[in-house]
């Protein structure tokens, strides 16, 4: 076989029925770029309208993508792609994991691995280069993840990186992950691995993935050091400091003099974290402090994160007092991992035996870690805000038995002790009781337990669509823009494109400076909560995030951190660089390709998921069907007196409903779908090279008139 | 801060115990040293008459410190993109992957609390030694190995190894690797004297230190190198 | 070198040497460190502002200049030290409040004061706001409080109360909900 850059050219197949294992040309889904994409295509080709993501047929891919495995900063992810069991018309989605395991997986020799079919008995796959095996998992069925992880590991290896399910998966749970290395978690296709008896895949690669341009890449390494921030690409710091002009107490960056990794041995000063200085761009972020305030500078023993990411976003903690809950005290973690078990204890935390000035860390780091073993999902945080108005309504006690009600230990809720968390979260991933279905996801549960237009409507529950999906960076995030964005996915939106460049905490005027150079107007964005309505420039910054995370999700690249819209130093007047995927790919592939051409074959991808959408909801009316927003969104705010206080006014971030219909209509222009439905039309599927599509839907009759 | 700034543990200063014993041949004077100094490596008569080989000090080693690795192994393609036009961890000069998730001893029964990310978030990355006597170079029935002129780094001729992976045998660090794709030899070459892992480490975990210095962050009584594990 | 030139770069070296230490160089300090009397005070002085190399900024105070090198210290940092260097806290705090709610813009967390390079104690911090609230020349200065407790500063004539009641319960409360 010729030498194949930056892709490794292999699709690893394995159908768990019957057991045969083969590989395919990855080129001939080059069209689709990588990971994200490659797992849309194979979902729209392989897997019939209405599969149930829990059947045999469903298929599930674990992709990498061609900058993946090369050292290019923040290129460690693995997207996860299949049918999504929280979704209520089982739409497709992608549930991202950072970590290593899709390094190893291309080291192995793979761009992306997909599972079909449906294992007769409990197994895990192993695969050591172009070794794989289907094992039996009869031994770790029913284990933790970690357990998991290192029994695994005791086969294959110190080296192995495994990707598992815990007890949620295996028990198909809606609301479960499949997890790589301690904090890694991918929401919302455990149970599609537990369907298919699947426990994890173990990966042991001794190969490369081979760099065209070795110079050129060390190069743009080099022009990266100058344009990385900090966590969620952030570029300044948390603090007023010496070299930098502006600072925000919501940055990211909350590395300076003083401020320690206090749990190392000796404890590591973050110091200065000079913009230009490379060796401490990984002490930029500490994270525990950010994620659970000060109190857990004392616990943090370092940071961690993926695989070739300087920003390490993932706090490593030493927490002794898990040590009374019968856990091991050590914590891995970030973001809502941390904050969705403090969400479930919405009464607070406060130790049992009341020593604890510092309840709350340890109550949040104990739910993380138990959430982690057990492969639980959290819907974006929404498992927090439901238990809370489950309990506070009265839907718990209308609708469990009355003696499981009563087995459940209430009084630890009410008094804040985050042993609640540990009986919470077992029933829960063990499906023991009525209670277990909080996990079957909001659409879900909101049929089964009658839940009316309360529930949707409530502003408190965040819920975004009736797709039971709740809010990301929506509205609250440069308005129409975010809102929109959290349209067209069958999930939360997992886009940080936008999220990325409003919270870079630069000043809003060079902000709007950039916004202009890219979508031609400074209007395109908006003051945080001085909103002004919707407009074509909008539109715009609309289509670039849902392209650039599609895009990042195929490469793949990290969308917490990509794409590089600022840089931390005035000498580049605080500009990034956006042409840097596209410079990376030519550099690693050695085809020189423009960042128009990658944005377009991006764009291929954002539009076969949109008619994914059409196939599975069997409609051409997604404006209805898929995209209306919940009416909390675009309901005005009160303010004390009752009176309204209208959108569009400095201090409310409420959307308004004709502004919504005529943004959606604005995108699906961009976009060239139908305006009046949002479904793509034939004439864009054929320029976009989705000739198959369009003959398919067409024979559906699903195409737009 | 308070409690965990009073704690600070001061790192160690280096104490040299010399192992650079090889002036101590029989029948090798100084002259004869300075000349390998100059050569790389050359091969001396003794007087008993053996023959043994004789390196040239290297300049100095790469150490890698656990308290400050955060893991993120830019360091490994940093390694082998420059070296060898490729991203991979199995041949990359540095170890770090592979004491990665359960430390040097691997998976125990006790991994939540052993090394590792798994378990206490030591990392113990692994750097050759640049060895006063290179296990791998003594092994190469081809001599493919030998000091360079500029670093003194102990570096594999690629046109003379033919691959047979004595030196991988050989090396008691598990530093030598043989290229599964190339079947040829990798080892740390120190980059022409400007590592390019020390050049890309996020945290400065990893830096080069002057032979002295090197010899005792590595093999002292006192050595803070993950890799003396 | 003549001797004024020599004096220029002892002088330049003692304002890189506070710049580096991450402060502003009083003139006081310099001529206390040249050993000038009053005429040599005068005279370096005139001296800095004729042939004061171009990296080399000043700040005009009431009580003293304070002299810095833009290549290690920002404007914006510098300006910070200004203001504690007149002693003036409630104007420290009004004029951090007014560029910050013009600027970004965004209340100034009021807890902010007490840390790097701030350092006000609290009860300080608790007195200045007090006056500042009740006083004339800072009538454009609000206080505004998010749901968790947190106190912000914001300036009326840049952000109105609804807007800046906003940003500061997001910045307290909403961000951490939605990381």
């Amino acid at each position: 076989m010729s030498t194949t850059y930056g892709y490794t050219g292999k699709v690893l197949r394995i159908d768990l029925g019957s057991g045969e294992v083969w590989t395919e040309d990855t080129f001939k889904y080059k069209d689709f770029i990588g990971g994200e994409g490659i797992g849309y295509k194979i979902l729209w080709d392989e897997v019939p309208a209405g599969t149930h993501p829990f059947d045999p047929e469903n298929k599930i891919t674990f992709g990498a993508g061609p900058l993946c495995g090369t050292g290019v900063p923040c290129s460690g992810r693995t997207t996860i792609i299949s049918l999504l069991p929280t979704s209520p018309h089982h739409g497709a989605g992608s549930s991202h994991m950072g970590g290593y395991f899709s390094v190893e997986m291309k080291y192995a020799g793979y761009d992306s691995i997909v599972l079909e079919g449906k294992s007769p008995k409990p197994v895990w796959i192993r695969i050591e280069d172009d070794k794989v095996t289907i094992e039996d998992a009869r031994w770790i069925w029913g284990k933790g993840i970690f357990d998991t992880m290192a029994m695994i590991s005791s086969q294959m290896g110190k080296e192995a990186q495994v990707a598992a399910i815990g007890p949620a998966g295996e028990n198909q749970l809606n609301m479960s992950v499949i997890r790589t290395g301690t904090s890694h978690s991918a929401g919302g296709h455990g149970g599609v691995m537990g369907s298919k008896n699947v426990k994890a895949i173990g990966i042991r690669g001794t190969g490369s993935v081979k760099v065209a341009d070795p110079k050129a890449v060390m190069e743009l390494n080099t022009l990266m050091d100058q344009i990385i921030g900090a966590n969620n690409q952030m570029v300044a710091p948390s603090h007023p400091a010496p070299w930098a002009e502006y600072y925000s107490p919501s940055s990211r960056w909350t590395g300076k003099p003083g401020l320690f990794w206090g749990a190392a041995n000796p404890p590591v000063e973050t110091g200065e974290c000079y913009p230009e200085d490379v060796h401490s761009i990984g002490k930029r972020t500490q994270k525990a402090v950010f994620d659970l305030g000060l109190g857990a500078e004392k616990y943090t023993v370092r940071m961690g994160g993926c695989a070739h990411c300087p920003i390490r976003c993932h706090s490593q903690l030493k927490v002794p007092q898990l040590e009374k809950y019968g856990m091991d005290p050590y914590v891995s973690n970030t973001c809502m991992g941390y904050a969705s078990p403090r969400g479930v204890m919405f009464k607070g935390i406060k130790e049992f035996d009341g020593n604890g000035e510092d309840s709350s860390i340890v109550g949040t780091a104990i739910g993380a870690t138990l959430a982690d073993d057990l492969g639980m999902w959290c819907n974006y945080g929404q498992i927090g805000r439901d238990v809370k108005w489950f309990y506070e309504k009265g839907v718990f006690k209308r609708v469990l038995p009355a003696e499981e009600y009563a087995s459940i230990p209430w009084h630890l809720l009410e008094k804040g002790d985050p042993r609640f968390l540990i009986d919470f979260y077992n029933r829960v991933a063990h499906k023991q009781g009525e209670i277990a279905h909080i996990a079957d996801g909001a659409a879900w549960i909101a049929k089964r337990w009658g839940l009316g237009d309360d529930y949707w409507d409530a502003k408190e529950n965040k819920l975004w669509t009736r797709g039971g999906y709740p809010v990301h960076h929506s509205n609250e995030s440069a308005g129409q823009v975010g809102a929109l964005i959290s349209c067209f996915s069958n999930r939360d939106a997992q886009n940080h494109t936008h999220q990325n460049f409003i919270g870079s905490q630069l000043p809003i005027n060079i902000q709007k400076d950039v916004a202009a150079e890219l979508f031609g107007s400074p209007d395109a964005l908006d003051a945080p909560s001085k909103y002004t309505r919707m407009n074509e420039y909008k539109a715009r910054f609309v289509k670039w995030s849902l392209i650039r995370g599609r895009l990042h999700d195929s490469l793949t690249l990290c969308n917490w951190m990509w794409p590089m819209h600022f840089s931390p130093l005035k000498s580049r007047n605080y500009r990034g660089d956006l042409s840097l995927e596209a410079k990376y790919m030519t550099a690693v592939t050695g085809e020189a390709i423009s960042p128009e051409q990658l944005d377009r074959n991006a764009e291929r991808i954002v539009t076969l998921l949109r008619a994914l959408n059409v196939r599975s909801m069997a409609t051409t009316d997604l404006r209805h069907a898929h995209d209306a927003v919940n009416k909390w969104i675009v309901t005005p705010d009160k303010d004390k007196e009752g009176k309204v206080i209208p959108q569009f006014t400095p201090g409310t971030i409420q959307m308004e409903q004709a502004d919504m219909d005529l943004g959606l209509g604005m995108v699906y222009k961009q976009f060239g779908w139908d305006e009046k439905t949002g479904a793509p039309t034939k004439s864009t599927l054929l320029e976009l090279g989705l000739g198959n599509v369009a003959a398919d839907l067409e024979a559906s009759g699903l195409i737009p008139a | 801060m308070g409690s965990t700034k009073d704690a600070v543990q001061e790192k160690p200063a280096p104490k040299t115990q010399s192992r650079r014993d090889f002036l101590k041949v029989t029948g090798v004077g100084l002259a004869t040293a300075f000349a390998a100094a100059a050569l790389g490596c050359i091969s001396v008569d003794t007087r008993d008459g053996r023959k043994v080989k004789v390196w040239r000090t290297a300049s100095g080693a790469i150490i890698h410190d656990p308290n400050l690795c955060v893991g993120c192994r830019r360091c490994e393609t940093a390694c082998t993109v420059r070296n060898d036009g490729k991203g991979s961890a199995y041949i990359s000069r540095i170890k770090v992957a592979r004491n990665f998730n359960y430390g040097p001893n691997g998976v125990t029964a006790a991994y939540a609390v052993a090394d590792g990310q798994h378990g206490n978030f030591r990392l113990v990355g692994e750097t050759c030694r640049q060895c006063s006597h290179p296990a791998c170079g003594e092994a190469c029935p081809v001599g493919a190995i030998s000091a360079d002129k500029k670093t003194g780094a102990r570096v594999v001729d690629t046109k003379r190894c033919v691959g047979c992976g004595a030196c991988e045998d050989a090396c008691p660090w598990g530093m030598a690797t043989l290229d599964p794709e190339t079947r040829k030899s990798t080892k740390c070459l120190l980059c022409d004297g400007d590592p390019s892992c020390v050049k890309t480490c996020p945290t400065g975990a990893l830096a080069f230190y002057p032979w002295e210095e090197a010899e005792a962050l590595l093999f002292g009584t006192d050595a803070v190198s993950g890799a003396s594990a | 070198m003549n001797e004024a030139e020599a004096r220029l770069s002892r002088i330049a070296a003692i304002i890189q040497e506070a710049s580096e230490e991450k402060r502003l160089c009083p003139l006081s300090e310099l001529a206390g460190r040249l050993n000038d009397n009053s005429q040599g005070f005068a005279d370096t002085k005139a001296l800095l502002a004729e042939s004061a190399p171009e990296e080399i900024k000043v700040m005009r105070g009431k009580a003293d200049d304070y002299y810095f090198m833009e290549a290690l210290m920002t404007e914006a940092y510098a300006i910070h030290l200004f203001r504690l260097a007149e002693r003036n806290l409630l104007r420290l705090i009004a004029e951090t409040t007014r560029d910050e709610s013009r600027i970004y813009p965004r209340p100034t967390l009021l807890a902010g004061f007490l840390q790097q390079p701030f350092l006000i104690s609290q009860k300080d911090l608790n007195n200045a706001v007090d006056k500042m609230l009740g006083s004339r020349d800072y009538s454009d200065i609000k206080l505004v409080s998010a749901s968790n407790g947190d106190k912000f500063l914001y300036s009326e004539k840049h952000l109105n109360p609804n807007h800046a009641q906003a940003l500061a319960e997001w910045a307290a409360v909403g961000e951490k909900e939605n990381p």
